[in-house]
């Protein structure tokens, strides 16, 4: 500090000699090079001075003065002959006792090979500090190498020009170990290592726990943890992955057709013994083939094969082959009894383990060419329910109580004052869409699509269907018979001559015995009367039938708010749910048909919008505000003092 | 004798008044618009508070040694997969397809920081499969050195390309820059590690290596890296090989970060006070109309007049 205050005083006030005497250097065992500066009133020359250092100190007697003054000296030529550069100090010099094109200083090249050059590489300028005030630089002129003295000792060189002789420690020497080479590494990154292992101590004792493995027996002898296929890199079934007693699992992945692919054969997913209770479970005697694991403690799967992908509907297995058979039949294979989905479901009781599992399978044929590989998806999940506990849709919540985001809206039909729920059926319970695929809708026991709370929709698929119509009905008959067909898609249905009247649980919770937990669904127009408007028509000889008022669209708005309950904040609560049809506007729309089947096509508009109708939240006071102040007795006393 | 003026005083004029009069209320009324008028000025002006700062700063970012190459083929039972992770290469040996991977980060300037990370990917594909499609990720470590907002953060690199299914090499030339959706919380004195997790949550769990997990990760995180400014030079031969070469640049960035305490004050307060300069002007230049003027009331206490 006090020496840049000198130096800067310096520089302000005028010139300044220092003698630097007997320079002290601490314990290294080096030699140095080292630059001192003479000053002259206006110049500086240098000169260098080595200095041999023993172990123990150096130091160097010679009397230097070092020049404070600032003034910048114009580039001076120190050498202007060919270098004997060097091997080492050419850095474009790479071919021994050769001459390198466009490398000046190579040794290898004579006067006359240089002559060839266009340029001299002038690889040094990133290998010289231009930072410090004075350096050597070089250059190239007709192709003979110029070394220039730079001296830019202006202002800003006060401190380099004044501080006292420097060298440059660099204490990199060879390596004498492995182990100092392991500590040059330092926290750098490294290349991960090539092996890993992971330590499995598997407790076979413990009791099934959520997240447990599942345990299975392989011929009689090892255990192995259950795994399913799943895809990772890319749609392709990649991997296998553990299923976890309590985790529902559900995926999707390709597999290649292959009469050798035992993930696609019945038999491989069949032969699993599963350990029910693996706290009941000796893997000792297991191990030792002395054991055969009854039937209590291990089970197998009961199959059931089912006629639909979706696993539906499911029978017990009778067939007693049915086993991935692949024949080549003259260009195409023909692969049966391919296992295109299956579900695992356990049936558990807690800790107590496993009760019985049931394996749904559903098989499909592949035909494909056999010069081409045929890829087929396969749907795989596993589910996990209590043993004595069946659940029923009308046991599912929407939420507790607020409904929850993504969950079904509850609904109820009001009977007589009272809601009824069929607890087997689905579309009963929630609110649904029609389903719909390559654009058609559908709608049934298993057909349907949810509306998920807080997920607006908007959903067009045609409908189709053909109805017999007796000779000499009514035209508006027909019409209307028309239009209860499409209100079905819609659930809204007619019971007895009379449409139910549907309501919809306030909260996630809405009990089905306490009928003030729900609230009747509001309609613009009421089916019966969108009923009444429509009109039919016959014309062109009856093979024409034009229907007026006919209701093609839907409009579902639900209205909801977050509202406070007791302790809970946010706790989201239906306020409301309204039905709007929307009637063809240009009023007819025309039918062909032929006695007595009558044939329609419509495009279905369904659109269900949510409305958050959230209003903001006040505090109120439940009495006036008051204060009550009592002053002390002796206040008075003191404010006469 | 010349006489010079070296020194110069006022001499203090005593104004003084009853409590409850004119020219007390004047006083009280000048002091209440000088004291609030300027905050009123700077606040509605907007930018009073000063509620986030910015500093500019190149990230010092390095290579951890792990990289993870997807790439699916039109034979979906067959991606291509590479990694350096060790799991992924026990359990998804059948997929590796990579025969080396080179990389060098470069520190042009010599100031210990990367500013540069050049990579080389040689891809093996296999027969009668094509490759339309890759992701490359490069976990990479974040450090800021900024004495006011020292960060530690695990990001990476993700690169997604379509390709040309004949493409035997890509060249990759892009920036690396840092996105934020809201200020850092900074000190100087505490290194913030709030986004130091990595992509893949569990290195040993190989569910974690899924795209969708690894890019949901990244999604979430408030500060993450994108690739920008990329410009690609593919070549289209029939070669059972693709090589994949790409040269990242680390690029100065611009960090948002919420103002200390003392930052926001000394901001107001340099707002407040210029404005309170004029505005001072001003009601002291009124007083002293009023009380030259005499149009209240006062008691004159000069100490002129009072010497005399």
């Amino acid at each position: 500090m006090w020496f840049v205050i000198l130096v800067l005083l310096q520089t302000v006030l005028g010139n300044v000699t220092l003698d630097i005497t007997d320079v002290t250097y601490p314990d290294y065992n080096f030699s140095v090079t080292t630059l001192f500066s003479t000053s002259e009133t206006y110049g500086s020359t240098e000169y260098e001075s080595d200095i041999d250092c023993n172990s123990t100190s150096c130091s160097n007697k010679s009397v230097t003065q070092v020049s404070l003054l600032t003034t910048s000296v114009p580039p001076k030529l120190l050498k202007a002959t060919e270098r004997d550069f060097g091997g080492s100090l050419c850095l474009c010099n790479l071919h021994v006792n050769a001459c390198d094109v466009n490398c000046c200083c190579d040794d290898d090249c004579s006067y006359e090979m240089k002559s060839v050059f266009d340029h001299c590489e002038s690889i040094e300028s990133e290998n010289i500090d231009r930072r410090s005030c004075s350096y050597v630089e070089h250059n190239y002129v007709n192709f003979t190498l110029q070394e220039w003295d730079i001296q830019s000792n202006d202002l800003f060189c006060v401190v380099k020009s004044n501080v006292p002789p420097s060298r440059t420690l660099q204490k990199d020497e060879l390596l004498e170990s492995y182990e100092e080479s392991l500590l040059k590494k330092d926290d750098r990154y490294d290349w991960p290592q090539r092996t890993f292992e992971v330590e499995v101590n598997v407790n076979y004792s413990i009791p099934y726990v959520q997240g447990s493995l599942i345990w299975i027996i392989l011929n009689n002898s090892t255990t192995e943890s259950f795994k399913l296929c799943e895809a990772l890199i890319s749609s392709g079934c990649d991997i296998q992955t553990e299923a976890k007693f309590l985790h529902d699992f559900q995926t999707e992945c390709v597999h290649a057709v292959k009469k050798d692919n035992k993930f696609l054969n019945i038999e491989y997913y069949n032969n699993f013994i599963f350990v029910a209770k693996p706290n009941l479970f000796n893997y000792t005697k297991l191990q030792n083939r002395l054991m055969t694991c009854p039937e209590q403690i291990c089970l197998k799967t009961d199959v059931k094969i089912c006629s639909d992908i979706n696993l539906r509907n499911c029978t017990h297995k009778h067939q007693t082959d049915l086993s991935l058979i692949c024949a080549q039949k003259l260009e195409e294979i023909i692969c049966k009894n391919v296992v295109k989905s299956f579900k695992y479901v356990f049936h558990h009781e807690g800790i107590k383990g496993l009760k019985n599992i049931t394996l749904l399978i559903h098989l499909t044929s592949v035909t494909h060419k056999s010069d081409e590989d045929y890829e087929l998806e396969q749907s795989i999940s596993v589910e996990f329910l209590w043993a004595n506990s069946p659940t029923t849709f009308s046991n599912i919540l929407g939420g507790n109580p607020g409904y929850l985001i993504k969950k079904p809206i509850l609904i109820g039909t009001l009977i007589n004052g009272s809601i009824s729920r069929n607890p087997e059926s689905f579309i009963d319970n929630f609110m649904v869409l029609p389903d719909e695929d390559h654009g058609e809708c559908s709608i049934g026991k298993y057909s349907y699509q949810v509306i998920e709370f807080g997920y607006n929709i908007i959903l067009m698929c045609k409908i189709r269907g053909d109805v017999t119509i007796p000779v000499r009905t009514n035209a508006t008959d027909v019409c209307r018979k028309i239009q209860l067909e499409i209100f079905k898609y819609w659930s809204i249905e007619e019971f007895q001559g009379k449409f139910l009247n549907r309501s919809f649980g306030y909260f996630g919770n809405a009990n089905s015995s306490i009928s003030e937990e729900w609230k009747e669904i509001m309609y613009d127009k009421l089916p019966e009367q969108i009923l009444n408007r429509t009109k039919g028509t016959y014309r062109n000889k009856n093979k024409t039938l034009i229907c007026t008022g006919l209701a093609l669209g839907l409009n579902i708005n639900i209205y909801h708010a977050r509202v406070d309950l007791k302790k809970l904040v946010d706790q989201e609560k239906i306020l409301g749910i309204t039905y709007e049809f929307q009637v063809v506007r240009n009023g007819n729309i025309t039918f062909s048909f032929n006695h007595p089947i009558f044939r329609y096509e419509f495009m279905l508009d369904t659109r269900v919008k949510f409305w958050d109708v959230t209003s903001s939240k006040r505090k109120q006071l439940l009495d006036p505000p008051s204060l009550n102040i009592k002053l002390p007795s002796d206040f008075s006393i003191l404010l006469l003092k | 004798m010349v006489v010079l003026q070296v020194y110069t005083k006022c001499i203090k004029t005593k104004y003084k008044v009853r409590i409850l009069s004119k020219g007390a209320l004047v006083c009280i009324l000048a002091t209440i618009f000088s004291v609030i008028i300027p905050f009123i000025i700077s606040y509605n002006t907007n930018g009073f508070w000063l509620k986030r700062d910015v500093f500019y700063e190149t990230p010092d970012v390095r290579f951890k040694g792990k990289y993870l190459f997807i790439a699916p083929t039109d034979n979906t039972t067959h991606p291509i997969a590479c990694s350096s992770y060790p799991i992924y290469m026990k359990y998804m040996k059948s997929y590796l397809g990579c025969s080396y991977m080179k990389i060098r980060e470069t520190d042009k300037n010599n100031d210990n920081k990367i500013d540069e990370i050049s990579l080389e990917l040689k891809v093996n594909l296999p027969k009668s499969s094509k490759m339309h499609s890759f992701t490359l990720i490069i976990p990479v470590e974040l450090k800021l050195h900024s004495p006011q907002c020292p960060l530690e953060m695990q990001t990476g690199i993700i690169l997604q390309k379509e390709i040309h299914k004949k493409s035997s090499s890509l060249l990759v030339v892009a920036n690396m820059d840092v996105k934020q959706n809201s200020p850092l919380y900074c000190s100087h004195k505490r290194i913030n590690t709030d986004f130091n997790h990595s992509l893949i949550t569990d290195e040993g769990d190989l569910k974690q290596f899924k795209l969708n997990n690894i890019l949901e990760q990244h999604y979430e995180k408030n500060l993450t890296t994108t690739i920008s400014n990329i410009y690609t030079i593919g070549e289209e031969k029939n070669k059972d090989i693709f090589l994949l070469k790409i040269k990242i640049r680390y690029t100065e960035q611009k960090f948002i970060y919420k103002s200390r305490f003392t930052q926001i004050i000394k901001w107001a307060w340099i707002q407040y006070y210029s404005i309170y300069i004029v505005i001072y002007y001003v009601t002291n230049h009124i007083k002293n109309y009023i009380f030259d003027n005499r149009l209240v009331l006062y008691y004159e206490q000069n100490p002129l007049k009072m010497n005399k």
